[in-house]
């Protein structure tokens, strides 16, 4: 009988091996283990064995069975493993194939742009103000100390609606219409984005663009102030390492007043086509406000000082996308677009 | 203003080069835009003397010269012969290059050799004026010299690109105070004496100034005996530098004098001046005048004219007249020196057309003080140059002198206003380096400024120059100090900046078009004859009718962008724009317009993006409607609607309204397929407008949070059969009115029309999700309730409920 365990766990054991598929083991397990099964016979006929006998080969039978049903749990195991395996086999998918993009649209680098400078202003404790792009002789020219006739007219063609009506040449109308609703209130922090109008049409001027201006009146502040709050502003536009340099210059609003100019982008200031070999960018105007300015919007130049710039957004756009054409802002070409 | 490098160094004692000039001239405020070699591109090229002239042996119209070159005798062949022996020419050597790049080669003409060229002036690229022929030299120079050392080729041009209050610098006296200032060199600004001849000046000319308020001074000086004839080679040369065309000693004299001293001359052939009498005046209206240029030129009463008894001899500071112009017969010249005011002269050279460098100096503004200083250095010169005799004094008209102003500064308000630790002495030191005056009382500076800077007129200008002559970059970078500020946005801004992101979001690309639009846009968009949009801010000098109003409509502008694209070959197109639209106010043209912001959309072609797994659908109507509503309600906005509409730029059938409570915010729906082929466009394209400002008048951003459903929710479908003219929002308003609060969610999620409905109907499908805030509904409740809709639909739309 030992021997006839022996082989039946030699048999099962053979079976269980070669059985390739889960639902097979079940039928080894009633085959070898069931209530009729090879086991429970050589149990049945332990009566023909002696009182000796009879447990050894009844601890040898359950341990033969103990045996087989491990071994056809491991089976069990392994297979299933196998066939699920199979299974994501065959859900394999070629994930070098292109995603499906989601849908999405882009503002204009222009708005990136500006949004950019307003957040760095913002952040700066300037306040955003706005004003109307058909402006008044006085508010555009007047105010700012550009009376008719001035040859500072000369600097800026423009557009006229009426004898005293304009589109704006520069924001710095907003300065005025700002300054005269909060003086003699300080201190005043102001950005003021939009669109603006010279009478110009070629690669690198369009009759409309962009300006942001900025103006601060306080109690003391200095052309040293406008230098800080430009380099401030420079750097976060355009990169850590960048230089300004400020170049005397002349606007009617604005005494002192400079040019602006911030090392190449391009070149980091070694010299390049972009900047004529110079390695410097002109990006800015800006200056001191001027005394007259200040008076008319009702403040008393004794009291306060001020600063104001004013840059040209295509001009930050151009320098920071690498256009090379402005009247591509304006074509609103998708293949332009969509590069942002 | 060209300002030659080598003219520059005769008044101011320059040690730096031109490179280095320009930097420094740049960093204080004046300008240099370019620096360029004056030297035409000459190489190898010699003073020769020649030691004889023969004719060709084989060639009539050749000539064989002898040139000795300094280092060798070599023989020339040349064209011409209009020198001689004894005379120094430029003689270009084998290897030389010429303007133009034309290489000189030893060669062999008709069997004679030539080494080398004679060259006139045109070879060597200088338009001056001199006899046909090769150019032989006016003075003497060691033979084998480089001709571009002999005619100080070798200089350089610095361009200034002047601001307008900086007119000082429009001459070289002018451009050297700043070169003085700033680099510290010293002036030598030191015009000669120079003999005159006796006799009465007044008795030979009398001057007259009528309007006074237009000619501040009037100076005039007499050269007699003049010969007229071509100026020497350094002057022309030097004119040259200057980008003025030499003509005659006379005539270069007059702009010599004005590119030194910035004061525009002009010179009058004396004895054609009707009885020796000089009156400045207002041209009389239709007053005509054949000014130097042989055109008849129409005066009025805006232009200032210089006269003699018989009428305009002269178009003051723009043009001289033709009859009494400087002529190879003239002997005697009036020289004027005179100050004229300087819109006049604006307007004037603007209204004709005549601008010139001296029309430019008038209007900047010139200084009166210096007119007699440039009227005596001009007939000093061209007593010199045309073996002439000045007469002694000056006929000088002043009725409005101008004195030095005294400008008082105090020195802490300008370190204060530069932020700059700057001492007294060295304040003093900047005012003293720009030659004004200073003088210590009171506690303040007192700064005399002459009126050669007539740009400084009080305190802050002279701030200015401490500021740029220190140097801004030795300014220290500060912040503002004092009170700190918060940096906000309004809420426009808010409503703005979200309004973009929502439609990024959505799928659309912003656009930016111009402001202006030709008008006839409005008949593309075919738009009535009364339709209020036509009413429209015209803008008065456009630069083309393209851009002649200002826009009402977005839409046109966005037709135009999908057309440009779709040339481009660029089919699916969405795209929108915020931006302003120019509405006139009915009074007078005085008054600013309203500029409301609009926002549109446009969309076309496909919606979605196309690749192996996924094929986008053609946008339509409810594609953009789906847009505008998700746009709206994330806006806050909740009371809009959308009804039928006729408009003329949209299809009759496909176009909408929408409104927020009874105000209507904008329209939408497909283009009308003749605006379509008016904008040269296929397919369709759909296309909203909407008015921003109602958009932000409405706008509610607070969300107000409900709590989550407590109680269980039921589910119904209900699918009813209408007719179709009956619009589906009347049936969706029908439910929630009967239903009421409790209706959570109502969703059409069918539209069917077809197989088992009867034609001229239409079955619309609806899940209902009825839900209480306050208990769980019964089975019955709902049911009930679910009926009372139905019974509504049933009685008020003769609907048939499917089962
Ligand atoms: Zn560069």
């Amino acid at each position: 009988m030992k021997d006839t365990l022996q082989d039946i766990k030699i048999r099962a054991s053979q079976e269980i091996q070669e059985v390739l598929e889960s639902e097979k083991l079940k039928g080894i397990q009633v085959k070898y283990l069931g209530k009729k099964g090879e086991i429970t016979r050589v149990l049945r006929s332990m009566g023909s064995l002696s009182k000796e006998e009879r447990p050894v080969i009844g601890n040898l039978a359950n341990q033969v069975k103990e045996e087989i049903s491990v071994l056809i749990e491991e089976r069990k195991a392994q297979l299933a493993r196998g066939e699920k395996a199979a299974q994501w086999e065959k859900e394999r998918l070629d994930v070098t194939l292109p995603g499906n993009l989601p849908f999405f649209g882009q503002k204009h680098p222009l708005t990136l742009v500006m949004d950019e400078i307003k957040e760095i202003f913002l952040g700066m404790g300037f306040t955003i103000a706005d004003g109307p792009e058909i402006e008044t002789d006085y508010y555009n020219f007047e105010a700012l100390n550009i009376p008719k006739e001035h040859p500072a007219r000369d600097m800026q063609d423009s557009f006229y609606i009426s004898e005293e009506i304009v589109l704006r040449t520069h924001t710095s109308p907003v300065q005025i219409r700002t300054m005269e609703k909060v003086a003699p209130e300080v201190p005043l922090r102001i950005i003021a984005p939009g669109k603006v109008y010279r009478r110009d049409d070629d690669a690198t001027h369009s009759p409309m663009f962009h300006q942001v201006e900025g103006f601060a009146v306080d109690k003391d502040i200095s052309l040293g102030d406008l230098k800080g709050t430009l380099l401030l502003f420079a750097r976060q536009m355009f990169g850590k390492e960048l230089k300004i340099r400020l170049r005397p210059s002349f606007f009617p609003f604005t005494e002192p007043s400079a040019e602006v100019d911030i090392s190449c982008v391009m070149c980091r200031g070694e010299g390049c086509r972009v900047c004529g070999q110079s390695g410097w960018l002109e990006v800015l105007g800006a200056g001191m406000i001027h005394p007259r300015v200040l008076e008319v919007s009702g403040y008393n130049p004794e009291e306060v000082t001020g600063y104001a710039f004013g840059m040209g957004v295509e001009r930050i756009a151009m320098l920071k996308y690498g256009f090379d054409d402005l009247r591509l802002f304006f074509s609103n070409d998708l293949r332009m677009l969509s590069q942002f | 203003m060209l300002v030659s490098y080598q003219w520059l160094k005769d008044y101011v004692d320059l040690q730096m080069g031109p490179e280095e000039l320009a930097e420094k001239l740049t960093m204080s405020g004046i300008e240099v835009e370019a620096v360029s070699s004056f030297n035409p591109g000459i190489t190898n090229t010699v003073v020769g003397k020649v030691l004889s002239v023969e004719k060709h042996p084989e060639a009539d119209k050749l000539f064989v010269a002898q040139v000795d070159t300094g280092s060798e005798i070599s023989q020339v062949v040349a064209g011409i012969d209009n020198f001689q022996a004894g005379d120094l020419v430029p003689v270009a050597k084998p290897g030389a290059v010429l303007p133009g790049g034309f290489k000189i080669k030893k060669s062999k003409l008709r069997g004679v050799t030539s080494n080398g060229m004679l060259c006139s002036a045109e070879e060597l690229g200088l338009e001056l004026v001199h006899d046909h022929g090769i150019l032989v030299l006016d003075e003497e120079y060691p033979v084998g010299t480089d001709i571009v050392t002999a005619l100080a080729l070798d200089d350089w041009i610095l361009e200034l690109g002047l601001t307008p209050n900086r007119s000082d610098c429009l001459g070289l006296l002018g451009a050297a105070y700043e070169v003085s200032a700033i680099t510290g060199a010293a002036l030598k600004i030191d015009f000669p004496e120079f003999p005159t001849v006796k006799e009465d000046i007044d008795n030979l000319v009398e001057v007259k100034i009528i309007d006074e308020d237009l000619c501040s001074r009037y100076s005039a000086r007499i050269v007699k005996n003049v010969t007229v004839r071509p100026s020497p080679l350094w002057l022309q040369r030097r004119l040259l530098a200057a980008g003025i065309r030499p003509i005659n000693n006379i005539v270069d004299v007059t702009n010599y004098v004005m590119w030194e001293c910035n004061q525009p001359l002009h010179g009058f052939d004396y004895d054609r001046i009707k009885d020796k009498k000089i009156i400045v005046r207002k041209a009389e209206a239709g007053e005509l005048l054949l000014t130097l240029d042989e055109q008849e030129r129409k005066l009025d009463e805006s232009m200032l004219v210089i006269t003699d008894p018989s009428g305009p001899v002269a178009l003051a500071g723009v043009m001289g007249g033709f009859s009494t112009e400087i002529t190879e017969q003239t002997r005697t010249v009036l020289i004027e020196a005179a100050c004229f005011e300087p819109t006049t002269i604006r307007r004037t050279s603007r209204n004709l057309g005549l601008r010139s460098e001296s029309s430019l100096r008038f209007e900047r503004g010139t200084d009166p003080e210096g007119t007699i200083r440039a009227a005596s250095r001009a007939a000093q010169l061209m007593a010199q140059l045309s073996s002439g005799q000045v007469v002694e004094g000056v006929v000088d008209e002043y009725p409005r002198p101008v004195s030095n102003l005294v400008v008082p500064l105090r020195r802490d308000r300008a370190r204060e206003i530069i932020g700059l630790d700057i001492s007294d002495q060295e304040i003093k030191e900047i005012m003293e380096g720009l030659q004004f005056e200073t003088e210590e009382s009171g506690g303040l500076l007192h700064v005399t400024v002459p009126p050669r800077r007539s740009d400084i007129t009080r305190e802050i200008d002279l701030v200015e120059e401490i500021a740029r002559i220190y140097g801004y970059e030795h300014i220290e970078t500060t912040l503002p100090r004092g009170v700190i500020t918060q940096g906000r946005k309004t809420r426009e801004q808010h409503l703005e900046d979200l309004a973009k992101k929502l439609l990024v979001s959505f799928g659309l690309y912003e656009a930016i078009t111009y402001s202006f639009i030709p008008f006839r846009q409005y008949d593309d968009l075919m738009l009535e004859k009364e339709d209020p949009l036509r009413n429209v801010v015209k803008v008065y000098n456009p630069l083309s009718e393209e851009q002649g109003v200002m826009r009402t409509t977005l839409l046109g502008n966005l037709l135009h962008s999908v057309k440009y694209n779709v040339n481009r070959n660029i089919h699916n197109i969405r795209l929108f724009e915020l931006g302003s639209i120019f509405i006139p106010r009915e009074s007078s043209s005085d008054t600013l317009p309203w500029e409301r912001e609009t926002l549109a959309v446009v969309l076309s072609g496909k919606w979605g993006i196309e690749n192996w797994s996924q094929k986008p659908k053609q946008v339509d109507f409810y594609d953009l409607k789906g847009i505008l509503e998700l746009f709206i309600q994330k806006m806050g906005i909740e009371n809009y609607s959308f009804s039928p509409v006729n408009h003329p730029a949209f299809h009759p059938g496909r176009a909408a309204e929408i409104s927020i409570e009874g105000e209507k915010l904008g329209i939408m729906g497909e283009i009308h397929g003749e605006v379509m082929s008016r904008f040269d466009l296929e397919g369709k394209v759909y296309a909203a407008e909407i008015d921003f400002s109602r958009i932000l008048k409405y706008a509610q951003l607070h969300t107000n949070f409900k709590t989550l459903p407590k109680y269980p929710a039921a589910l119904r479908d209900l699918a009813v059969v209408v007719k179709d003219s009956i619009s589906s929002d009347r049936i969706r308003q029908e439910i929630l009115d009967t239903a009421g609060e409790l209706v959570e969610e109502l969703t059409l999620f069918d539209v069917y029309q077809g197989e088992q409905i009867p034609s001229g109907y239409r079955s619309l499908a609806y899940s209902i999700v009825y839900r209480s805030r306050e208990k769980t509904l019964t089975d019955k409740e709902v049911n009930d309730l679910h009926q009372r809709v139905i019974d509504t639909l049933v009685k008020k739309f003769e609907a048939r409920i499917r089962e």
